[in-house]
């Protein structure tokens, strides 16, 4: 765990958490993203079942990375992530059973989360364990927290803007969202906010 | 080149994880869906009627009245030999994402105990208004009978019935009045019969 204090995996947690955010730049794996944001609860379940299938595919396609060959490396790592979602769907189903029955077909559904499978080839399938793990912690938690915050702002508003808590509604407060954190780089990047040193 | 070894090493191993998940937690899931069941049952089943291995007598029985093809599980409740009254597990199939499957408890005079959803795919938000822990509409059920609703009230508002529908949401719920329909009608015509005479010859 030392790489988690080094210098490059300070670039990383801002990476995945801000500036290269998954939801929110990237805009990976909407779809589960806005059907499941309707509560803090199902936001959450969603988010932990996300981020446990991403650390453990990128952990074991790192692991596998000197025998996925160019032909066969998707079909490999689709294999890796369907069993993966399939074995925690299964245990959730066995001993989170309410959880299970709220998050619905959107558990099975996390197979086709493109940023999963995105990790595995733009990431885990070059690099170390360790660091496919750490990559998949801090990309699980900025869509996480993403899909949690949705969640809380969705459900706070759901009981007096019915449109909150339609489709409709995560889309929009979405599109807030974006322009909250666009608007908020630009305030940053404002050339009379940029320090002293920067300027040589 | 070859990627054809790694890629069924992969596949057997995905196929050995996953039989072994699947053996490890099949108790467990089918334990935790009968307590679900049970605990949808106790809520609309008055404690007189209840007796601890309910749900151990339920039997399989196969109408097209229930909604399906498949046999489908009935939870008798049984008080001095006397038939109380069932939960009659049942299918409304023309939901808007499929089949819902129902829990509908009927006394033996034929008014209905009460209705839970089990399980659904409705679309979370609109659809899903069905469940008790979402909202109330289920329990509109409480208590109704063919004898206190004709026949042409058993759909929703917008039809004409006496049901509510949800804002955005009309087939769920009208799926679901008329799978209760369905079902109360077999129940006082031949269904409660078939349902004794199956318990009988299996005890």
């Amino acid at each position: 765990m030392k790489s988690l204090m080094s210098q490059g995996s300070a670039l990383q947690w801002r990476e995945g958490l801000w500036s290269r955010n998954p939801a929110l730049v990237m805009l990976l794996g909407l779809c589960p993203l806005l059907a499941v944001s309707n509560s803090i609860i199902n936001g959450s379940a969603l988010a932990i079942a996300t981020l446990l299938t991403l650390c453990v595919s990128n952990t074991i396609v790192a692991a596998l990375r000197h025998h996925m060959v160019a032909t066969v490396r998707i079909p490999m790592a689709v294999l890796v992530i369907a069993s993966t979602v399939t074995v925690i769907e299964q245990l959730m189903a066995a001993y989170a059973p309410g959880l299970h029955r709220s998050l619905g077909i959107f558990l099975p559904l996390i197979v086709t989360n493109c940023l999963i499978l995105g990790r595995a080839e733009i990431y885990a399938r070059t690099h170390s364990v360790p660091e496919a793990l750490l990559d998949a912690l801090i990309m699980g938690l900025g869509f996480g927290l993403v899909l949690i915050l949705l969640g809380a702002i969705r459900e706070m508003l759901g009981t007096t803007l019915l449109i909150a808590l339609l489709p409709p509604g995560a889309f929009i407060l979405l599109g807030f969202m974006l322009a909250l954190k666009n608007a908020i780089d630009a305030f940053i990047k404002h050339p009379s906010r940029q320090s002293n040193e920067t300027i040589k | 080149m070859n990627g054809g070894i790694p890629l069924a090493v992969t596949a057997v191993v995905a196929v050995l994880a996953l039989s072994t998940v699947s053996w490890l937690t099949k108790d467990s899931i089918k334990r935790s869906e009968q307590r679900w069941i049970a605990a949808s049952l106790s809520d609309i089943v008055p404690a007189e009627m209840q007796n601890e291995q309910w749900v151990d007598n339920g039997f399989l029985f196969q109408h097209k009245a229930l909604g399906s093809e498949e046999a489908l599980t009935v939870y008798p409740f049984i008080k001095d030999n006397q038939w109380q009254g069932a939960a009659i597990t049942a299918i409304a199939p023309d939901g808007y994402t499929g089949e819902i499957r129902l829990l509908i408890a009927i006394r033996a005079d034929h008014s209905l105990l009460g209705v839970r959803v089990i399980k659904h795919r409705e679309t979370p938000g609109l659809g899903d208004d069905i469940e008790h822990e979402k909202s109330a509409w289920i329990t509109d059920f409480d208590n109704q009978s063919l004898a206190k609703l004709a026949k042409p009230m058993w759909t929703v508002k917008k039809d004409g019935g006496a049901f509510d529908q949800f804002t955005g949401a009309t087939i769920t719920p009208r799926a679901v009045v008329h799978a209760v329909y369905r079902v109360l009608d077999w129940h006082e015509h031949g269904g409660l019969n078939a349902l004794k005479l199956h318990f009988k010859e299996q005890t």
